[in-house]
This record gives structure tokens, C-alpha cells and sequence, in this order.
């Protein structure tokens, strides 16, 4: 399409490094953390404002969704996206969750009591690990840098554990300085 | 009975598919709840006909708060609207629901395999539901739910969506659809969105825009995508609808 300037082009893997543009904001945050878990060899330069970016040699494109979107596409192995229906369901669910809710400070503790018990069960929000991951664990950060995090979700800080622990080192000090 | 089979009942008697346990088509009816003036719930319409989904559809009116009464929290635990049951499964939420019934539907992915179709897709989904979707439901609320006009938010609104549907009619001069060559998750959204305007004050922002006004057309007139004789923009609700509270149920669709 036209609005970007990509679209009909078909688009081939390339060794170019991609580079986030971004303002630090929980948006970002979960941008970072979807490269993280997927392996992309990413740079992030916080230094600007406004519109999150994300560009790739010449294709670019801009919005977490959108961003999160590509990163998957372009992971490591295969799309972490879920294939069945009902799985896919509760990754969009728990996506809805992070941007309508939790990132506006909205029913907070119902949200991660809810969380908490599904993590006792489930290694990863839907089951196995989904874009619905890195979503709400940047959520979370957020929440607990604003000191709104409820304490006692034993169950969500081993998940957060288990998320984390898949974000390449280089990438981890980046992620954790965003949202302040 | 839960809030769906009080008011998106399904009709055992007419042997809808999945309650006879034949399995004929989809394995189970869907039944949603969402509002007639509400872009997400018309989406949900439109890829339930576009997927080959029998749907029985209720309304939930979010005005009246009854979103937050406890019969709907029984079922979407947070309050978020639409919400979807699939026998014993429920969801909520635009994203939710579409992704599912996509899934779930008897057509081909609505989701472009193309790494950066898909992006853009993603782009265009959010400039409806973030820049267009407030100034067309503002629209909606002033021409047809309250009937107020009040022209200078009649005014505002469509100084917002002006650019907006620009940059849309500069895509749609480039492709048979918004995101490309073929339909997509994309024309859902701004299909809802469209035919919402289409429906109020701003229906000359649509008509002086040739590409958005031929694309809309044909949407109007496309068979579903799962090739079978439905017109899925057809089951989206009238002016009159909307202000009867109304939402058209997908019912009996016919085999191709």
C-alpha cells in the first residue's frame, strides 16, 4: 500500500540490523521485549519522541502493533503467533487486557489476581509463550516502576522470571531502563 | 442461562448447526454480544459472514452500563465489549473475537502471509480504531443514536476524519483493497467503520472520495470470503436498526 511506502513489494530477509525509534513509553517497552523473545538483533534509540518507528533497511513502519507484528514475523524459528483458534482467543484477550486496562492504570489488581491464577496452571498467558507475553510482562514493568503492582502474585514473578530469561543480554539493560 | 442465551438466544428448534450434534458445517453456533452503533461489534458481524460463522447476535448497551452488570461479568470478567461464546468458550474484545472466528471460519486466512501485508494491515487496523473510530462515533451519537446534530461536533468530527480518509483513498487509488490485491482483516475494520459513516452527516466525507466510494461499493456487493452466498456488509445494522437497538443474526447460511 501506499501509506508507508512498502506493501506490495515482497518483502525478503536481509542481514540489515532494524532500529526502534521511540520515547521510552510501555509501548516500546513491549516492543523491545517481543524483540527480546524472538531474537531479532535489534538498536533502540530512546533519544526521540512521538511516534514509536521501527525501520529495517527500507521498509519501515510505525505503532506497537504493527511493530509487534513484523518482529514475530521476522523472529528466530517460527511465529510464536498461535495457530489454534481458542489459544489465539486468549492471546488477543490478554492483549486487550495490557493496552486497555492494565497501561491505563484500570482494574489492575482484578487483572493480575486473574493472571496469577491462570499462571498457576499455564507456563505462558495462553499457554504456550504468545505475543500476549511480552505485551502484559511490559505492562507489568510499568506498573511496578509507578509502584501500583500489587504484592503476593508468586505466580506472575516466575513468569516474568521465565519471559525475561529470554531476552538476549545486550537487550536486557535497554528493556529495563524503559518506562520511567 | 448466561447473558448470551438470554439475549442471543439460539434457536434449538431450528436445527442450527452443532446442536443436532451433525457437525454439518461449523462446529458450534457462535452467539455475540456488542450494540449496533458500536464499530467493534459490526466487525465481529462482518468476519463471522465473511468466514461462513452462523452467529446469533444480543445487545449490550454500554450507555446504559450494562456492561458492567453482573450478568455480563459473568462473562467477560472485565467488562470489555464485544464479547463471544463458542459452546464453552468465551472471549472478548475486537482483536479477540476477529482473530477467533478467522481461525475458526470456514474461508482461507483473512490475514495476509506476507510479512509486510500483515504489518501494514496492523497499521491500518490501528489508524481506524485509534484516529477514525472516536470522530465516527461521535457522528453516530449526534446523526443517529441521539439525533442532536449538533453541527459543531458534526463539524469537528469530520475535520478530523477529512485527512484520515484521504490517505485511505490514496491506498484504495493503488489497491483493489486496503492492504493489497486481496481482502483482508483491514476492509473489516474500515468496512464497519465506513458503513457507520455512511450512515450519518459525514456520508459526503465517503461520496468525495472516488476510490473509498468504489471500494465501499464492492464490499456491498462481494460474496463472503469463504465462497459462500452471503453478502457479509448486508447483515451490518440500518439507521433504523440502530436506533431500535437492533443487530441482524447470521443465520442459515446457504451452502454454495
Amino acid at each position: 500500500m501506499g501509506l508507508f511506502g512498502f506493501g506490495n513489494k515482497k518483502e525478503k530477509a536481509t542481514d540489515t540490523k532494524m532500529s526502534l525509534s521511540a520515547d521510552g513509553s510501555v509501548a516500546c517497552a513491549k516492543c523491545v521485549l517481543t524483540a527480546g523473545v524472538r531474537n531479532v538483533d535489534i538498536d533502540v534509540d530512546t533519544s526521540g519522541s512521538g511516534t514509536l518507528a521501527l525501520k529495517h533497511g527500507s521498509f519501515s513502519t510505525i505503532g506497537e502493533g504493527a511493530i509487534m507484528t513484523y518482529l514475530d514475523r521476522k523472529g528466530q524459528g517460527q511465529s510464536v503467533r498461535p495457530k489454534k483458534a481458542r489459544v489465539l482467543g486468549d492471546q488477543n484477550y490478554w492483549l486487550e487486557i495490557s493496552s486497555q486496562l492494565l497501561d491505563k492504570g484500570e482494574q489492575v489488581d482484578a487483572a493480575l489476581n486473574r493472571l496469577n491464577t491462570i499462571l498457576g496452571d499455564n507456563e505462558f498467558i495462553a499457554g504456550p509463550l504468545s505475543l500476549a507475553d511480552p505485551a502484559v510482562a511490559a505492562s507489568i514493568l510499568a506498573l511496578k516502576k509507578n509502584g501500583q503492582m500489587p504484592s503476593g502474585m508468586s505466580n506472575i514473578d516466575a513468569w516474568l522470571g521465565r519471559v525475561e530469561q529470554k531476552i538476549p543480554d545486550n537487550l536486557r539493560a535497554t528493556y529495563m531502563g524503559l518506562v520511567n | 442461562m448466561d447473558i448470551f442465551d438470554q439475549r442471543a438466544a439460539v434457536d434449538e428448534s431450528e436445527g442450527q448447526y452443532g446442536l443436532s450434534g451433525e457437525m454439518k458445517k461449523t462446529q458450534y453456533v457462535l452467539q455475540l454480544l456488542g450494540a449496533p452503533w458500536c464499530p467493534d461489534t459490526l466487525k465481529c458481524i462482518l468476519i463471522a459472514a465473511e468466514q461462513g460463522m452462523e452467529m446469533t447476535c444480543g445487545v449490550v448497551d454500554v450507555s446504559q452500563n450494562e456492561h458492567q452488570s453482573s450478568d455480563y461479568l459473568a462473562v467477560s470478567e472485565f467488562g470489555l465489549t464485544p464479547a463471544l461464546k463458542e459452546s464453552d468458550y468465551y472471549t472478548a474484545g475486537v482483536k479477540a473475537i476477529i482473530e477467533f472466528i478467522n481461525a475458526r471460519g470456514l474461508g482461507t486466512t483473512l490475514i495476509p502471509m506476507n510479512d509486510a501485508l500483515a504489518t501494514d494491515q496492523e497499521c491500518w487496523i490501528q489508524i481506524a480504531r485509534t484516529q477514525a473510530e472516536p470522530a465516527i462515533n461521535t457522528l453516530v451519537e449526534e446523526c443517529v443514536c441521539t439525533g442532536n446534530n449538533d453541527a459543531a461536533k458534526i463539524d469537528s468530527a469530520k475535520s478530523t476524519l477529512s485527512p484520515i480518509l484521504d490517505q485511505l483513498n490514496d491506498a484504495l487509488g493503488k489497491n483493489k483493497y486496503v492492504v493489497g490485491k486481496n481482502f483482508s482483516v483491514a476492509d473489516i475494520h474500515w468496512g464497519a467503520d465506513l458503513h457507520l459513516l455512511s450512515l450519518t452527516g459525514g456520508a459526503d466525507l465517503i461520496d468525495q472520495r472516488s476510490n473509498i466510494k468504489s471500494w465501499l461499493d464492492g464490499l456491498r456487493n462481494k460474496k463472503s470470503a469463504c465462497g459462500q452466498d452471503v453478502v457479509a456488509m448486508s447483515f451490518l445494522p440500518s439507521a433504523e436498526d440502530i436506533k431500535a437497538k437492533k443487530l441482524v443474526e447470521i443465520v442459515k447460511i446457504p451452502d454454495f
